[in-house]
């Protein structure tokens, strides 16, 4: 299934998928979270605010150069992991090829349970905000 | 003193692995597992006795109605009411609370009265009263905690003035721990003539209940956290109490005599507010609960739940960073501890602890205006029952000090 993901996507599910353990994994997603690129405090809005999770996530993010460029931050550690397989491993891409990829990756391996919204990692409801914001820009003219 | 390696195996799921590790389940303040005896009854319900109740004449109605009523008997013996008609069968505490609000509280209270909670109530006991409040023009008030969550006693009684008719209050928190003085409580709003409803969700799988001697008017709990099963939750009411209330939902069974276009009549309480099929085989296999617990004994099942808490605390005190939300004081706490550690997030230690092997609840824990007192986003729950062990806490305290070490490098960008 990794095969079909974009490669900084791809890259990043496969160093999560070389651990079997966990605890390993989640080590794994808070080192991903730590190297995402901090966002201004005025990003920190209400509409930027991602609902139904449990810790504080942002995300945002639009057109420029006519390939999508997301950004955002959750205060819990493994949640901004999660999220930046999403912000970072999208970003770059067109909005048609963002909506193209399918979030069951994230089941594979084996961080997130059941992709149904679930307050506890908030994987779910981060996707859903990313594909919304890719919808827009590709109902706004994007390709 | 308890056998606990024998009652350990009695609950099958306390053997099972999580993420290929022992279970350590330490989320009972959210529900508890269920004894064999009680998996056995409601399996042997839908096999043998399976039927409606009150209604048909055939022997397996008679059979499935005895089963249900002769738990409401227990349930009455179990909690020292005056007799089973002041047992009324719900979903669960939630339920039981919003029926005093709908029927009890509607009923007699006017614009202009006020209900009064405590700051440490799960939301359970203050929205129903907040939609109440606002339909019918009624105030609600709040007596507040300190920062060791000890309800602030001495605000009680200017508080408690003639306007408020109902105090509604938590026995045991959900998030502190607190034990709060239940007959003092009680004592001091009766004597200001306010009806008095306790919520006993975290009070009755752990303490022995008596509502004689409370004194109070009503009394929530739910099945679930006491070995029972999901979907049955229990209202204590005083019988002339629930003999003068309206119904609070229509249907069958509820009724006397029904008429068109009107005149229909209400059946008796407790009847009269079971509107419809309730959850028999629940409330039915809810009485092999009841024995279990009798068998142990309450204040067995206490005793040992404080020595449990008392080996947490002592343990916790020494993880650098570990902050405590209330008293340390073990003879005015439960079995809850809520906690965070500095710098980490509530929701991280959850899943981290979750990838160890170690069930335990965070996040806002269904009380907001705590989190809001303590000024934090959220918080890690361990609450135990009688089953967890000592080694179990040991390996809760290691896995969080790996937690630590884990949630410490990388240091999140602020």
């Amino acid at each position: 299934m990794t095969e079909a993901l974009p490669p900084k996507l791809k890259a990043m599910v496969e160093e999560l998928n070389s651990v079997d353990d966990l605890t390993d994994k989640y080590e794994i997603l808070i080192e991903i979270g730590g190297r995402l690129e901090e966002i201004p405090e005025e990003a920190k809005t209400e509409a930027n605010l991602v609902r139904g999770c449990q810790s504080v996530v942002h995300v945002y993010g639009g057109l420029q150069d006519g390939k999508m460029a997301f950004r955002g931050h959750a205060d819990a550690m493994i949640v901004n992991g999660l999220l930046t397989l999403l912000v970072e491993g999208l970003s770059g891409l067109t909005p048609r090829e963002v909506l193209a990829v399918s979030p069951d990756f994230i089941k594979e391996t084996g961080v997130v349970k059941a992709l149904t919204p679930s307050r506890v990692n908030g994987f779910y409801n981060i996707y859903e905000r990313v594909k919304a914001l890719a919808l827009a820009a590709s109902n706004a003219g994007g390709k | 003193m308890l056998d606990v390696e024998k009652i350990r195996r009695d609950f099958p799921i306390l053997s099972k692995t999580l993420e290929g590790k022992p279970l350590v389940y330490l989320d009972n303040a959210a529900t508890t597992h269920k004894p064999e005896s009680v998996i056995r009854a409601l399996d042997n319900f839908y096999r043998q006795d399976n039927s409606n109740i009150h209604r048909s004449t055939h022997g397996l109605a008679n059979k499935a109605t005895e089963d249900y009523e002769r738990t409401r008997r227990h349930v009455a013996r179990f909690i020292g009411a005056a007799c089973a008609q002041e047992i009324v069968f719900t979903r669960n505490a939630t339920e039981s609370i919003n029926l005093v609000a709908r029927s009890w509280a509607a009923e007699n209270l006017k614009a202009g009265d006020e209900i009064l909670v405590t700051e440490m109530e799960h939301h359970a006991n203050v929205v129903p009263w907040q939609m109440l409040a606002r339909e019918k023009g009624l105030k609600l008030k709040v007596l507040p905690f300190d920062d060791q969550g000890l309800l602030k006693m001495d605000e009680l009684d200017s508080l408690l003035t003639e306007k408020v008719k109902l105090f509604a209050f938590t026995w045991v928190s959900n998030v502190l721990g607190t034990v709060n003085p239940v007959e003092e409580l009680v004592r001091r709003a009766k004597a200001r003539g306010a009806a008095v409803l306790v919520d006993a969700a975290q009070a009755a799988p752990h303490l022995g209940v008596d509502v004689r001697k409370l004194g109070c008017d009503f009394l929530a709990f739910s099945a679930h956290k006491m070995l029972g099963p999901t979907g049955v939750g229990v209202l204590w009411g005083r019988e002339e109490l629930l003999d003068a209330m309206p119904p609070y939902q229509g249907g069958g069974s509820m009724i006397e005599d029904v008429r068109l276009p009107e005149g229909t009549t209400w059946n008796l309480a407790p009847w009269k507010f079971e509107a419809g099929t309730p959850d028999i085989a629940g409330v039915a296999c809810f009485d092999a609960a009841l024995d279990y617990l009798e068998a142990l004994g309450m204040d067995e099942v206490h005793r040992r739940e404080a020595e449990l808490t008392a080996l947490a605390l002592d343990r916790l005190q020494r993880v650098e960073g570990f902050r405590l939300y209330g008293t340390r004081d073990p003879s005015r706490r439960g079995a809850v501890i809520s906690f965070n550690l500095e710098g980490a997030n509530a929701s991280d230690l959850g899943q981290l602890l979750d990838s160890m092997g170690v069930a335990v609840r965070t996040g806002k824990l269904c009380a907001h205006p705590i989190m809001r007192h303590y000024g934090v986003e959220g918080m890690a729950r361990a609450s135990f029952y009688f089953y967890n062990t000592g080694e179990e806490v040991e390996r809760f305290v290691q896995d969080l000090q790996r937690c630590r070490k884990i949630l410490g490098v990388p240091a999140v960008k602020a």
